[in-house]
């Protein structure tokens, strides 16, 4: 056996030439799929794109993506600790919910929800196995240190606010999963319970644009449209909106 | 054995050993989305399956070993990613009027048009490839990395990977045929 193989034929050489040269999509698709990525997620921030690449744009993102490998690798306790408190940190921290401030910026004053949902676990959504190839381990990796410094004591209800919205996210996320899943009952099972529990939560713009795409993957269309209609009266300007548009648009 | 790495993941602002979620991702998001279509994705579907992707990306990136090339260690994930999406029922049901790709303002109108019925051809073509050979012939023939490199990519033996180039050149080179000959059959 040879270690190259033969050279491709000139007709298909020339076949394959375009592909070759297929553009990149649109920078705000890029930026569109990162913000839902990071909402699935459970950190926020400004597209991938954003001035502060290494800083605090989403620093979720960057203590939890050290936080996995370390996690992995690094059995060492004091090490692990400090994972910890990255991890959380991060995700308490302030470059967390830009979802949320919208949400804030929408209702002047909003009233705090007392029924805390208790754990959920947060399955993956994507119903794909453990992707990666066969790799030796990385013992020398290690946590970027997005927050050097002890961040400030934060008051009763600030914490109240991050259980809150780790609840809803755990929620969104499990209906993004159905709907992946295509249990589109499911999905919009838990967008009810979503619904009920937090009917003005920070994460309700996406409640509602997961409805829209639960009710057309149940083939109830004619919610559906009501729904995408209400979607777009209330969040006019979402980046959700295409999305939903999206959905309507695969309606037989 | 293996050539010079296709890409190395992006230095930026981490520190050694890390690899910075962000800095992947907006580096390697064009690569991820064309390989995704490229292995069969509809565009209609592609905004999801680039989320779910990108999903498995940061929940694995632990086990990314940075000694190696990073977009072998992607195309290995979006293979399984679109694996399963083509088992679905979602990819099952037929789904009309994807919408249009990005468009080159810069090109003039007629070019366009050609160049984009060309990879239309393309992926036409492809999807007549059994999903196992194809994304061989795409990880060697569009993004001419060396076969050692993909049969680590896909966990498949070397011949296996030598074998699967040679019989997706046959049946893409057959596919090819059968389009220009209905080409030809529409012809006046």
């Amino acid at each position: 056996m040879s270690d190259t193989p033969e050279r491709l034929s000139p007709e298909l050489e020339a076949f394959l030439a375009p592909e070759r040269r297929r553009p990149d999509p649109p920078t705000a698709t890029q930026e569109e799929i990162f913000s839902r990525v990071g909402a699935t997620l459970g950190w926020g921030g400004p597209g991938p794109g954003g001035s502060d690449p290494s800083g605090g744009a989403a620093p979720g993102g960057h203590a939890a993506a050290g936080g996995v490998a370390v996690a992995k690798h690094v059995a060492a306790g004091s090490l692990m600790k400090t994972v910890a408190t990255l991890v959380v940190g991060g995700v308490i921290g302030s470059g967390v919910h830009e979802v949320y401030d919208r949400a804030s910026d929408r209702r002047a004053e909003r009233t705090t929800v007392a029924a805390v949902a208790p754990p959920v676990p947060t399955p993956a959504p994507a119903p794909v196995a453990a992707a990666a190839p066969p790799v030796e381990p990385v013992p020398q990796a290690v946590v970027k240190a997005v927050r050097p410094e002890s961040p400030p004591a934060r008051p009763e209800h600030a914490r109240e606010r991050d259980r809150n919205l780790a609840a809803e996210r755990a929620l969104i996320e499990q209906a993004r999963t159905a709907l992946a899943r295509e249990q589109g009952a499911a999905a919009l099972a838990v967008l009810e319970r979503h619904a009920r529990d937090y009917p003005e939560g920070a994460l309700e713009e996406e409640r509602e644009s997961l409805l829209v795409q639960a009710l057309v993957g149940a083939e109830r269309f004619d919610q559906a449209r009501k729904a995408a209609a209400l979607f777009h009266r209330h969040f006019p300007r979402s980046i959700f909106g295409a999305v939903v548009d999206e959905a309507l648009k695969s309606i037989p | 054995m293996a050539g010079k790495p296709a890409s190395q993941l992006p230095n930026g602002a981490t520190a050694p050993g890390t690899v910075d979620f962000q800095s992947l991702y907006k580096q390697e998001f064009g690569y991820a989305w064309t390989t995704l279509r490229r292995l069969g994705v509809r565009e209609s579907d592609l905004a999801d399956l680039a989320h779910d992707f990108f999903i498995v990306v940061f929940r694995h990136l632990g086990d990314y070993d940075r000694a190696r090339p990073v977009k072998p260690w992607l195309f290995g994930i979006a293979f399984r990613v679109v694996s399963d999406y083509r088992r679905s029922a979602r990819f099952a049901r037929e789904r009309l009027g994807d919408p249009p790709e990005v468009v080159d303002r810069t090109a003039p109108a007629d070019e366009q048009i050609a160049e984009r019925q060309a990879r239309e051809a393309v992926v036409r073509a492809l999807e007549e490839l059994d999903l196992d050979r194809r994304a061989v012939l795409v990880m060697h023939d569009l993004d001419g990395h060396p076969v050692p490199e993909i049969a680590a990519a896909l966990t498949i033996p070397l011949a296996t990977a030598y074998s699967r180039l040679r019989l997706a050149r046959e049946d893409l080179g057959a596919a090819v045929k059968r389009m220009r000959a209905r080409e030809e059959g529409r012809r006046p």
